[in-house]
């Protein structure tokens, strides 16, 4: 019967034949490569820099929106909400890049993927709360918008925006609706294209990779 | 002066972690060999442990062994990618695709093919971090440096590694079977 230990040199032949068949030129790098920045992460990163800039454009026209209309509160009211969202915007995407940035490969296997699900995990809920938020958010900018044009809708049809919050909670209330129904029994391929739109998917698997860590723990 | 001086001090570091590397490029190997299923695949992890060593070298502080520092690089690398780029039928280690001849010539004799077909089985059938615990051990290191590279306690490594053993000898009865 073979042991784990007898392993140990069909390991190490493969190790030498591996080293002797093609000696992999991993010393041979260009300094190009070294500034290269490749890191799984990039693409989060740009993302999170996108955000940045998107909510500090939203928080600069929200903020001088109610600036201009203080002591009109339904006005005030449409500013502080896009400078809030903004802000909001700025506050998740600066603590995904600094998450990120706190990512130490050095240090011990468990501990750094340990951090990445984590962060993986966070990242992905909060991009669903901010779905769930834009089932609002378009009534103050479009409301803004009306204004810009010489409407003012809250004026002069405020049933209009009362219609539009009833929209808002109708669109929650289907969203969520629907995320509930999916879970039923027989109805697998609906969560499962919802997962995917949603990115509830990548948080069962960031959630998965956490508790395979935890278990491995343990164990 | 002063720039020429800071380049003179970059390209020393440069030149000593490019000698570290090299010093210690089989820890690489076994990291990719372990990790990666195809020779491109093992040259792309190879690249980005080298990229993510170089970008972590100016926190390396030399009080700590560097083999040690390197493998837990090596292993959050390799294990990352697995995670995220690598499709789960390729996360089995086929020494047909490895394209690695078994047969060590510094030895003299072929490595048994059953003997390769169960490591290959055993690393295939592994979670990443149990992976990274397999190729520590069949790299000779000790209870403890496998502990300190993992961030887990001694006795769990002793129990873990307890568990892999059992699990190759029923690996070995797998095998076995159908000659018997």
């Amino acid at each position: 019967m073979t042991e784990l230990d007898d392993l140990k040199s069909t390991w190490q032949t493969l190790n030498r034949n591996l080293e002797r068949q093609h000696a992999l030129a991993f010393h041979q790098f260009r300094e190009s490569k070294l500034t290269r920045f490749r890191s799984g992460f990039r693409l989060l990163v740009t993302g999170q820099i996108i955000q940045i800039i998107f909510g500090a454009l939203l928080a600069l026209v929200g903020g001088s929106f109610w600036a201009d209309h203080i002591g009109i509160p339904h006005l005030m009211i449409y500013g502080i909400a896009l400078h809030a969202y903004g802000l909001m915007s700025i506050f998740f995407a600066a603590r995904d890049l600094y998450l990120i940035k706190q990512l130490d490969y050095a240090a011990p296997v468990l501990a750094l993927q340990k951090q990445i699900a984590e962060l993986r995990a966070w990242h992905l809920r909060s991009a669903l709360w901010f779905g769930i938020a834009w089932c609002f958010m378009w009534i103050p900018i479009l409301l803004m918008m009306f204004y810009r044009l010489g409407a003012d809708v809250w004026k002069h049809h405020p049933e209009v925006v009362g219609w539009f919050v009833v929209s808002g909670f109708i669109s929650l209330g289907f969203l969520l609706g629907l995320v509930a129904w999916s879970r039923r029994p027989g109805q697998e391929k609906l969560a499962k294209n919802l997962d995917d739109s949603s990115g509830g998917r990548s948080v069962k698997r960031a959630q998965t990779l956490l508790d395979e860590i935890a278990r491995f723990e343990c164990e | 002066m002063h720039a020429t001086a800071t380049s003179m001090t970059a390209v020393t570091d440069k030149e000593i972690f490019t000698r570290l590397i090299a010093e210690h490029s089989g820890i690489i190997r076994k990291v990719a060999l372990g990790y990666t299923s195809t020779r491109a695949d093992r040259e792309d992890l190879g690249q980005e442990i080298i990229l993510q060593l170089w970008r972590a070298y100016p926190r390396y502080s030399p009080d700590r062994p560097f083999s040690t520092w390197m493998y837990r690089i090596a292993l959050n690398v390799a294990i990352s990618l697995l995670r995220r780029h690598i499709h789960p039928v390729r996360q089995t280690l086929s020494l047909e695709e490895n394209e690695i001849d078994v047969m060590d010539e510094n030895a003299g004799h072929p490595e048994p093919d059953d003997r390769v077909a169960l490591l290959q089985q055993v690393i295939a059938a592994l979670r990443p971090l149990d992976r990274g615990l397999l190729l520590l051990y069949l790299d000779d290191h000790s209870y403890r440096d496998i502990a300190v590279i993992l961030g887990l306690t001694e006795t769990n490594v002793a129990t873990k590694l307890n568990r892999l053993k059992q699990r190759v000898r029923e690996e070995t009865l797998k095998l076995n079977r159908p000659n018997s």
